[in-house]
């Protein structure tokens, strides 16, 4: 690291740790808010943007990240020595008595199993179902080899992710159904107009 | 009166706003609690790993130091390297380089450190750092179908990472607020997410890259027939470049120690760190120089050369296509060796956070279910028996691996009947406690 390297660093460690001031300040109610917050905010960015001159365009954000993700712990420990614990040790809650008895039935554990099956293998099959349909896309769209891949390789992950919050998250039967089947249905035609099957 | 409550929450745009946060709260905690276990044990294994560099010269300290390793010496090494085993298909010279002193020899069975001249050295014996890594890597399963069973763990850390952003609506008003003096289950779940949150680069970041290189098998898997003819080392042509035809007419070793001084006179700025050979001693034999490119996050680009050592071309990892230098930088990302010791230590912070956020989410489970009235204790006490058990087995058996001659498959099946004997261990513990309460 040279010199030079070294002040851009430091300059962009100092300037994320005052953006990060004035987010701690917006958060704790400074009559200022929202402007200290646009400030923090392009802080720590022009930050991100002088760690990418001082260590690398790629490399340099993402020390710049690191820098500012310790510097935010660090706020966030000194927010808790602020609240101090109380001396006295809290009585523990009594928990409550009323015990909820869990539905434990055969279909309750059936449709359960069911969840973990679809959201573990289902939204799996699907989201590679689906990055192979898109990377058929990207294919033939003239995208060099490469790129299709490697985007294809972060997407079927990515998807898989998505899905699974989304199929444990979406209480709406009909909009799930239909997601499946658009991106089922979709990808394997895709895959097979690609491919000459059909 | 009813009505006009009902009528007020449907005018209220923010009225939909918590049965998402609570659908999306229980899709986080269903996650959480069908995957922590395995998901801590991938993580600490994880985290101790950022370190493994420093931790092969615990295991194995009588080995030479190399500052460098010069281009003669370098030709010495691959010969001598051959010669201990003459059918490999491939030898690699791992050269010493910035925070790693030592210089490796690597045929497609041995494994010997060379010292400055070139020589032969001691095998590499490291049998712990080998337990450690096959646990974070394959879970000690066999390594192809372990391999994506890691990498499904990966997808749904990340999973719970978009969960625990949809049940987090207040992300940014809740920036900084750690209520310590509030109760047991506040604490837990403001430092949960407060970590959650500040070290959210990176547990995204390493479960996207983790996922994806363990799921890439897959991906390959049904692009090979489809695009490339069955061929599955083609599809990764375009990115890390393709192999050599192969030529087995014999010939005398590649010109390493010419590619070498090619390098150092044309890209000074750009240390090697390997030497690849492929069909080592034979017309077809194929030469590639890994160079560090030290202000990028890739982690090498490789610089091809014919084996009388004149240069061909690069394969474009540092100024190829984005696919190319995303999918090169995938490793350093993954595992924090893009800036020395002060970013693996941070990687080691980022990493015991994530050990945090894991266990504080489950203690914030057992929390919620103990003042529902739906204790669990067993299940709790199994949960710390596996939290205080898996590091305490990981540190036991490192020392013990120091003293005594324990091998990778003995330190594998120690590890997990302690893990099982822990989880029980605790299970018993918290039920005879509970009894003693009650």
């Amino acid at each position: 690291m040279t010199a030079i390297d070294l002040t851009f660093a430091l300059i962009g460690s100092a300037l994320s740790a005052l953006g990060l001031f004035a987010l701690y300040q917006a958060w704790k109610g400074h009559p200022k808010k929202r402007i200290l917050s646009y400030v923090g905010w392009a802080m720590l960015f022009s930050a991100l943007a002088l760690w990418a001159i001082s260590g690398g365009k790629d490399r340099g954000i993402a020390l710049g990240i690191i820098v500012v993700s310790l510097q935010a712990l660090l706020f966030v420990a000194y927010q808790a020595l602020l609240d101090k614990a109380p001396r006295k040790k809290r009585k523990a809650q009594n928990p409550r008595r009323i015990s909820v008895v869990e539905p434990t039935g055969f279909a309750v554990l059936f449709k359960r199993a069911g969840k973990a099956v679809w959201v573990s293998v289902g939204c799996g099959a699907l989201s590679y179902l689906t990055a192979i349909g898109l990377h058929e896309v990207f294919w033939q769209s003239g995208m060099h080899a490469s790129n299709s891949l490697v985007l294809a390789l972060f997407i079927f992950p990515i998807l898989w992710a998505a899905l699974s919050a989304f199929s444990l998250t979406s209480y709406k039967p009909g909009l799930k159904l239909g997601t499946y089947a658009v991106l089922g249905g979709s990808s394997a035609a895709i895959l097979c107009l690609g491919n000459g099957v059909l | 009166m009813l009505e006009k409550i009902r009528a007020k929450d449907s005018s209220n745009p923010s009225s939909a706003k918590p049965s998402l946060v609570k659908r999306a709260l229980s899709a986080h905690a269903v996650m959480g609690i069908s995957i922590s276990a395995v998901l801590y044990i991938i993580c600490l294994s994880g985290t101790i790993s950022v370190f493994k560099e420093d931790i092969h010269k615990l295991e194995q300290n009588g080995e030479p130091r190399v500052e460098s390793l010069s281009p003669q010496s370098a030709q010495r090494a691959a010969e001598t390297g051959f010669n201990a085993e003459p059918t490999s298909a491939h030898l690699y010279i791992q050269l010493p380089s910035q925070g790693h002193s030592r210089a490796l020899v690597q045929t497609d069975n041995q494994e010997h450190y060379v010292d400055r001249e070139g020589e032969l050295s001691d095998s590499i014996a490291h049998p712990w750092s080998a337990f450690l890594i096959d646990l974070h890597y394959y879970l000690h399963l066999p390594k192809s179908f372990g391999m994506i069973v890691v990498a499904i763990f990966g997808v749904f850390l990340f999973a719970m990472s978009i969960s625990g952003l949809l049940a987090h609506p207040n992300i940014f008003k809740d920036a900084f607020s750690f209520r310590r003096s509030k109760s047991e289950q506040i604490k837990k779940v403001d430092l949960h997410n407060r970590l959650s949150v500040w070290t959210a680069p990176f547990h995204i970041s390493n479960s996207l890259t983790g996922a994806m290189i363990g799921l890439a098998v897959l991906s390959i898997a049904a692009l090979a027939p489809m695009k490339y003819g069955g061929d599955q080392h083609a599809v990764f042509a375009p990115v890390f470049g393709g192999e050599p035809v192969i030529d087995e007419t014999p010939a005398p070793m590649a010109k390493i120690d010419k590619a070498l001084r090619y390098m150092a006179e044309t890209h000074p700025d750009k240390p090697p760190v390997y030497v690849i050979l492929h069909d080592p001693k034979t017309a077809g034999q194929y030469l590639q120089i890994m160079a560090e490119h030290p202000r990028r996050l890739i982690y090498a680009e490789k610089y091809n050369f014919t084996g009388d050592g004149e240069f061909i071309d690069t394969v474009g990892s540092a100024d190829g296509t984005i696919g190319q230098q995303v999918a090169d930088s995938v490793y350093k990302v993954h595992f924090g060796q893009f800036g020395g010791l002060p970013v693996k230590l941070a990687f080691g912070i980022f990493g015991i956070c994530l050990l945090y956020i894991i266990t504080s989410g489950l203690r914030i489970y057992f929390l919620k279910r103990r003042n529902k009235g739906r204790a669990a204790p067993t299940l709790e006490g199994a949960w710390k028996g596996l939290i205080w058990g898996a590091p305490a087995l990981l540190a036991t058996s490192f020392v013990a691996s120091l003293l005594l001659p324990l091998s990778t498959p003995l330190l594998t099946r120690l590890f997990w009947i302690g893990v099982v004997l822990a989880a029980i261990a605790g299970a018993i513990l918290a039920k005879q406690r509970e009894g003693r309460a009650d």
